[in-house]
C-alpha cells in the first residue's frame, strides 16, 4: 500500500518522527500549526444567500475555502478554514451576492462563531467532510 | 537578570521597544543587555514577540526566555488564559488596556491613550519604556532616555522621551502599584538599588483607573 | 565607543575599519544587513571602497578573486545556498592563495527551505582550503572582521578566511559593543602588500593549472601553509590585546577544562549557555568543562587533546549532520583524539538544526547525559538528536 503524509494540527513538542513525511512532500490542504493570530475581522458565509458561484473559493490567496460534499460527492456548500484564514476579505469583497460578512474578530470568537467554518481536525479529514487522506500512514 | 518577553503584532514596534531597553541597560545603566526578536515568519499584523535580558555580568544564555520578570502585551488581543505560563513568580504583566483588571499581576496601562495624546494617534510601544523604570530598578527613566537617543532617529527623540515621562508619571502617581523588587534588579552587582528607592517615591495626584 | 549592536552591524563596523579595497557581495537572509550597512558607509563616504553590485553569489566570489589578485583587499559575505552556490569558487579562492575575507551567517540548507540559523553550510565546506573561524558574540565578530585580514594577509598564509557568525543568533541579537577608533585599526591592520598579483612593471602567471607531475607541490604547500595559520593566529591575538586590550584564547576556548571530569566541546554562540550550565555543575560539585572550539581549520589538534586531557567522556553538541555519519565537528574532534592517542568514551549531540532554540534544559540534559557516559553508565558513540523523541533516548 502507497504510503502517504498527511500532516495534521500539531503544536507543542513530543512529536515523533514517524509523523512526519520523509521528503519534503506531503498530501495538498492541510495544516500542521494554526496560522491565523493576525485577524481582525473574520469571514462569515451566509448559506442561505449562497449561490456556490465558488467565487470566493477561487480567489482565496491562501486556499483557505473549501467545499462541503455531501455524500454523493456534490458540493452544497463552502467552509472556511479559520486556523488558517487571515482575514484579507478578498472573498466578502469578490463574492457577488453579496453573502460573505467581515465580523470583528473578537466577537466572533467570543460567541464561537463557526457556523460556516470549521478547523482541520487531528485525524487530518476536515471535521465536516472535506475529502481528507484519513489516519497518518 | 531580569527577562522581558515583549508580545506584539509585526509592525507595532515591540522589537524597537525592546533594542531600546537594551540599550539603555547596556549603555546607561551600566548593565549587561541582550535584545533579539522570535525569527519567524513575520508580517504587519502576525503575532511576534521579542526578548530583552539585562544582567550585572555578560549573559551567556540566548536561548528563548521562558519566563520572565516581566511580560508586556502591546496588543491585548493576543492575550489568551495561558499567559501566566510565561510569567516568573513574583513577575508583573503590562498590558495595553482600557479596562480594568482584577489580577494583582497585571498592570492595566492605557498605552493607545497615553501615546495618542502625544503623537496624535495610538503607537503603544514606548509607553511600555516609560512603564518599566517605574515597576522595576533595572532601568532608570534616565537610561530609557539614553536608550531613545541611542536606538531612534534624532527627530523621534523628543515625543518618545515625552511619551516615556508621561508614562512613568502615570504610573508612579498610583497608589498600590506593584514592584518587581529583587526580581527587577539587573542580579550580580553590588548595586545597592537606588532605582528601587526612586520608583518607590511615589508622586502624589490623581488615581488613575486605566 | 560602546554601542548597542546586532552581530550584522557590528561586522560591519569591523570591516569599515579594516578598509577593504572592494566589496563584491550578493544579499541572503541572515546575512543582508550587513551587506546594506556596508553600502550605506560606501554611500555616506564613511568607507572609501569599490562596492560591485552583483547578480549572485558565484559572481560575488568571482568578482572577489579578481579583485584580490590585482593586490587589492576584498570582502564578500554569504550564508546557506549562498555559500554553496559560490563554493566552487572556494578552491580558486584558497588555491590561488588570495587572501580574501567572507562573512558566512550560519544558516540550514534547503529542502527543508529554511532561512534560520544553524551550522550546516560552513560546516559542509571544511575541506575546501580556507581558513575557517566561529564568533562567539557580536564582540568578537568585530574584532575577528580586524584580526581575519591580519591572518590571512600573513606571508607565511597567505590564506582566504571564513568567519562564521551564527545567523540570527548573532547575526540579529543586539548586545554591547565597543567599536574601536579608526587610528588604533589602522596601527593593528597595516594595507596589504603582496607579490602574488597582477604587476604591470614584473609580469606574472598567475592562476594557472598544474598537471600530474606537480599538482601535489601546490597541495602540500596549501596544507603546511594552513598549519602554520595557527601560530600566525596566536601573534595576531597577542597583537590584538596589545593595540585594543582585548585578549582573545587563541585557537580554542577552554573553560574549567583543567580538573574537568565531562568536557563538553562546542561552536559559537551557543557556548555561552554551556558555559552557565558547566557553572552551575560545579556548584554541585560536579566537575564540568566547556571546550569552545574557535577555528575550526586549521583543526587545532594538539589544543583540543590538551584541554580534553584528563576528562573521563566528551560530549561534542554542533549544528549540523553529516547524513549518513556523524556530525562534522564530532568526526574532527575523535580523529584529533584519536590520532595523538587520547581517545576516550564520546557522544554527539546534535542541535539547534534549522534555527531550533536549544533551552537551558536541553543543555542540562546534554551535561547529565555526558556525566552518566563519564561514569561508564550509558554507551560511548552515540549521536542524539536534541528535541527528537525516539527509541535512542537521551536528551529531548
Amino acid at each position: 500500500m502507497e504510503r502517504k503524509f498527511t500532516p495534521y494540527l500539531r503544536e507543542g513538542l513530543g512529536a515523533r518522527p514517524e509523523e512526519f513525511a520523509r521528503s519534503t512532500c506531503f498530501t495538498a490542504g492541510h495544516l500542521t500549526s494554526v496560522n491565523a493570530g493576525w485577524r481582525s475581522l473574520r469571514p462569515v458565509i451566509d448559506a442561505a444567500q449562497c449561490t456556490l458561484c465558488l467565487n470566493c473559493y477561487m480567489y482565496c490567496p491562501d486556499g483557505t475555502i473549501f467545499k462541503v460534499r455531501d455524500g454523493e460527492g456534490v458540493c452544497t456548500a463552502l467552509a472556511i478554514d479559520y486556523d488558517f484564514c487571515k482575514g484579507c476579505g478578498v472573498c466578502a469583497k469578490v463574492c457577488p451576492v453579496p453573502c460573505i460578512a467581515m465580523v470583528d474578530e473578537q466577537a466572533a470568537a467570543n460567541e464561537g462563531a463557526s457556523e460556516n467554518g470549521t478547523t482541520i481536525d487531528e485525524t487530518g479529514g476536515a471535521a465536516d467532510g472535506c475529502a481528507g487522506e484519513g489516519a497518518v500512514a | 537578570m531580569l527577562e522581558v518577553i515583549w508580545h506584539a503584532r509585526g509592525g507595532q514596534g515591540a522589537f524597537t521597544a525592546a533594542r531600546c531597553l537594551g540599550a539603555a541597560a547596556a549603555l546607561s545603566a551600566g548593565a549587561c543587555a541582550l535584545a533579539f526578536p522570535t525569527f519567524g515568519p513575520e508580517r504587519r499584523g502576525a503575532p511576534m514577540r521579542a526578548f530583552t535580558k539585562i544582567a550585572g555580568a555578560p549573559i551567556g544564555d540566548r536561548s528563548v526566555v521562558a519566563r520572565a520578570g516581566i511580560v508586556v502585551y502591546l496588543d491585548e488581543t493576543l492575550l489568551d488564559d495561558s499567559w501566566d505560563a510565561e510569567l516568573a513568580d513574583g513577575g508583573l504583566m503590562l498590558l495595553n488596556t482600557r479596562r480594568a483588571v482584577d489580577d494583582p499581576r497585571v498592570v492595566a496601562i492605557d498605552a493607545d491613550g497615553i501615546s495618542a495624546a502625544v503623537l496624535g494617534r495610538p503607537i503603544p510601544n514606548t509607553v511600555f519604556l516609560g512603564a518599566i523604570p517605574a515597576v522595576c530598578g533595572a532601568v532608570s527613566l534616565e537610561d530609557v532616555h539614553e536608550g531613545i537617543r541611542a536606538t531612534m532617529p534624532v527627530r523621534l527623540h523628543e515625543k518618545n522621551m515625552r511619551i516615556v515621562d508621561a508614562a512613568f508619571e502615570a504610573l508612579a502617581s498610583r497608589p498600590d502599584l506593584p514592584h518587581l523588587g529583587g526580581l527587577g534588579q539587573r542580579g550580580g552587582d553590588s548595586g545597592t538599588g537606588l532605582f528601587d528607592l526612586a520608583a518607590a517615591v511615589l508622586l502624589e495626584g490623581e488615581g488613575r483607573d486605566a | 565607543m560602546k554601542k548597542f549592536l546586532s552581530g550584522n552591524e557590528a561586522f560591519a563596523e569591523g570591516v569599515r575599519l579594516a578598509r577593504p579595497q572592494v566589496i563584491s557581495a550578493y544579499p541572503i537572509t541572515p546575512q543582508t544587513t550587513v551587506v546594506e550597512a556596508l553600502a550605506s558607509m560606501v554611500e555616506e563616504g564613511s568607507l572609501n571602497c569599490e562596492y560591485l553590485h552583483v547578480e549572485s553569489e558565484h559572481t560575488a566570489l568571482s568578482a572577489a578573486i579578481g579583485a584580490a589578485a590585482t593586490g587589492a583587499r576584498t570582502f564578500t559575505a554569504t550564508s546557506s545556498q549562498g555559500l554553496l552556490y559560490m563554493a566552487e569558487c572556494l578552491t580558486y579562492a584558497s588555491g590561488g592563495r588570495f587572501p580574501i575575507v567572507m562573512m558566512n551567517a550560519n544558516r540550514a540548507l534547503a529542502l527543508p527551505w529554511n532561512i534560520y540559523g544553524d551550522q550546516r553550510d560552513s560546516l559542509s565546506l571544511l575541506d575546501h582550503g580556507w581558513i575557517q573561524v566561529y564568533a562567539e558574540n557580536n564582540q568578537e565578530a568585530l574584532d575577528l572582521a580586524l584580526m581575519a585580514y591580519a591572518v590571512a594577509e600573513d606571508e607565511r598564509v597567505s590564506l582566504p578566511v571564513m568567519v562564521n557568525v551564527d545567523g540570527f543568533a548573532l547575526t540579529h541579537t543586539y548586545e554591547s559593543v565597543e567599536v574601536p577608533e579608526a587610528q588604533a585599526a589602522d596601527a593593528f591592520l597595516p594595507p596589504y602588500r603582496t607579490a602574488n598579483r597582477f604587476d604591470f612593471e614584473q609580469p606574472v602567471n598567475i592562476g594557472y593549472s598544474a598537471g600530474p607531475e606537480f599538482n601535489r607541490y601546490y597541495q602540500y604547500w596549501h596544507h603546511r601553509d594552513m598549519l602554520s595559520a595557527e601560530a600566525v593566529v596566536e601573534e595576531v591575538e597577542a597583537r590584538f590585546a596589545e593595540v585594543f586590550g582585548r585578549v582573545y584564547p587563541g585557537m580554542v576556548d577552554a573553560y574549567r577544562c583543567e580538573d574537568a571530569d565531562f568536557v563538553l566541546v562546542t561552536l559559537g554562540s551557543v557556548a555561552g549557555l554551556a558555559r552557565d550550565v558547566a557553572d552551575e555543575l560545579r556548584a554541585a560539585g560536579k566537575r564540568a568543562g566547556v571546550l569552545r572550539i574557535r577555528y575550526l581549520r586549521p583543526l587545532p589538534a594538539r589544543l583540543i587533546a590538551e584541554a580534553v586531557g584528563g576528562a573521563a567522556a566528551i560530549g561534542v553538541l554542533e549544528q549540523d549532520i553529516s547524513f549518513g555519519d556523524t556530525g562534522t565537528v564530532f568526526t574532527n574532534v575523535l580523529s584529533a583524539l584519536g590520532r595523538l592517542g587520547m581517545a576516550r568514551p564520546a557522544v554527539n549531540f546534535i542541535g539547534g538544526l534549522g534555527g531550533d532554540d536549544i533551552s537551558r534544559d536541553q543543555m542540562r540534559a546534554c551535561f547529565a547525559d555526558l556525566e552518566r557516559l563519564a561514569a561508564g553508565q550509558s554507551a560511548a558513540g552515540r549521536v542524539v538528536f536534541l528535541g527528537i523523541d525516539d527509541e535512542e533516548g537521551g536528551p529531548r
